[in-house]
């Protein structure tokens, strides 16, 4: 499950390479479970594909197809019938059709009926671009970001005026946000351990596949948030880099002891891709462009990881 | 610090030269009906022999007769899909009415209308491709197809998304283009969307249109023989 709204009229804005039509079987379900109804207007693949991909990422839409769930395919049949509201699987095959009417078109039919949409954001003139933007009040922006551990997903939405990012991973039962999974290191007798117990609630060492590293292992709900934390075992983090993968969120660095040694693994952290942030009550601490956090401050520290 | 690709087709070099760097789109021109997926098999074999992993986008034929066709010329390209070296895009295969779904080594796409879908399918080949090598091969059959099913300005746009993806990923490679199919202004076009381009006529003769490197000769023949191509 992921924390979006899908009550009003919509626009998953992705930059090419992003697969936006996964939010698309999310907003069909939802419409379902609420409405009891949803009519789905397929532009650019035969129906039988998308159930089929839907039902890979965990979404049964062929139990509904025909029944609860009416689709249109302009791909197939090259007809746009206007039932409300509309869950529209990819935008740009319709504005490709009429570049020039599309938008007007679009914005009549959004003052008669709701609209939730995928779009994948082709270098379509700016001007274009503008009008559709501005044809949709609530916009969600999709991106991945690549980094030398894998391909991180991001989904962003402007909350009180600042826009905000949240990890996102596709299952095989969905849609699912990746939690505040955050890699605590040091060097050594930085207070690793220390930090985690005195930040949990719960608090563990995992003795990994039972072999040869332990990590010190909490978490604690903050704000409504719930913060996993993984220690490293030692200074290396490549271990947990292994497990954790793309779905390790942020990577904070003790900074209290060790200085040269604590830089030059901050160093490592920003090299992979990772945001770092410093938790350090030192006042020598200082790297361009890297947070420094006070390590006595547990609150603040908190409310940096999330 | 990749270093530059060996084009390894016999002769070739000479005009690619012996390192031809990666992140480079080359526009191939020939006529329709020129065994050009040849060429591009051989490219993507010759890759593959030195660890180099590649991707066969094809819009004109399906995999499985591709990799027939590869096998009949000595080129077995099944160990390299185990491995995740070999990969391909089939655009063909579902738009042709046929029965198939998506495997490990083939991602199927149901026509050259689903560009985002074929958008996703080449960034989720390049993420894998990214694990494993610096630098990876890449041949696209054909933007003749693509023109068919899409507006010329829908195809520039693509090509001006993808081409960016390829080169900023360290790809290299070769989008093929049937000219006498298309007006001069989408071929001009295309061609500025690409960082060099090179023309095969009915003859095979090869000549070099512009290179982003300087190799020895710009012209030459390409001869089929029962190995692929070679360059004289």
């Amino acid at each position: 499950m992921i924390n979006i709204r899908f009550d009003k009229s919509m626009i998953f804005w992705a930059e090419p390479g992003v697969n936006a039509e996964v939010f698309i079987y999310e907003a069909i379900i939802n419409e379902l479970k609420n409405n009891g109804k949803a009519n789905l207007v397929i532009t650019n693949k035969k129906t039988s594909t998308l159930l089929l991909n839907a039902k890979s990422f965990g979404y049964n839409l062929s139990k509904y197809a025909g029944k609860q769930l009416k689709i249109i395919n302009t791909y197939e049949n090259n007809q746009l019938s206007y039932d409300e509201p509309l869950i529209i699987n990819e935008l740009s095959p319709l504005i490709d059709k009429d570049e020039y009417g599309f938008v007007s078109m679009l914005k009549q039919l959004l003052s008669k009926t709701r609209i939730i949409t995928a779009f994948t954001a082709w270098p379509y003139d700016n001007q274009l671009l503008r009008k559709l933007s501005s044809a949709f009040n609530n916009k969600i922006y999709l991106n991945n970001v690549y980094t030398p551990i894998g391909v991180k997903n991001y989904y962003s939405i402007v909350v009180n005026g600042l826009l905000k990012h949240y990890q996102y991973k596709t299952t095989s039962n969905g849609l699912v946000n990746v939690n505040n999974r955050i890699i605590i290191t040091g060097p050594k007798g930085s207070g690793k351990s220390t930090l985690i117990r005195e930040l949990s609630e719960r608090y563990n060492t995992i003795d990994y596949l039972s072999s040869n590293f332990g990590i010190d292992y909490g978490v604690v709900e903050f704000k409504g948030n719930r913060i996993e934390l993984f220690g490293t075992p030692g200074e290396s983090f490549e271990q947990l880099v292994n497990l954790l993968g793309v779905d390790s969120t942020k990577v904070v660095v003790l900074a209290n002891n060790s200085l040269s040694k604590a830089e030059e693994m901050i160093n490592k952290s920003l090299n992979l891709g990772f945001e770092t942030i410093i938790a350090s009550d030192n006042p020598n601490i200082n790297i361009s462009d890297v947070e420094v956090v006070k390590l006595s401050d547990k609150k603040q520290l908190l409310s940096k990881l999330i | 610090m990749v270093e530059g690709i060996r084009i390894g087709i016999k002769g070739l070099d000479s005009v690619f030269t012996k390192a031809f760097p990666p992140g480079n789109c080359i526009l191939l021109n020939s006529p329709p009906m020129a065994e050009i997926s040849i060429f591009g098999l051989q490219y993507l074999y010759e890759g593959l022999k030195r660890g180099e992993p590649g991707v066969y986008i094809t819009l004109d034929d399906s995999p499985e007769s591709l990799r027939l066709k590869a096998l009949k010329f000595g080129w077995p390209l099944i160990n390299a899909e185990r491995m995740g070296l070999m990969r391909w895009i089939d655009v063909y295969s579902i738009h042709a009415n046929k029965d198939v779904k998506s495997t490990e080594s083939i991602i199927r796409i149901d026509g050259p209308v689903a560009l985002t879908d074929l958008s996703i399918a080449i960034s989720q080949v390049q993420a894998g491709f990214h694990k494993i090598s610096g630098v990876y091969r890449f041949f696209f059959d054909s933007l003749s197809t693509q023109l068919l099913y899409n507006s010329p300005n829908t195809v520039y746009r693509f090509l001006q998304v993808i081409t960016s993806k390829l080169k900023m990923s360290n790809g290299v490679g070769f989008f093929t283009l049937r000219p006498a199919m298309h007006d001069t202004k989408v071929n001009m076009t295309i061609r500025h969307l690409m960082n060099g381009s090179i023309t095969l006529n009915e003859d095979f003769e090869l000549s070099v249109d512009s290179l982003p490197v300087v190799g020895d000769t710009r012209f030459g023949k390409l001869l089929l023989t029962r190995q692929g191509f070679i360059f004289t």
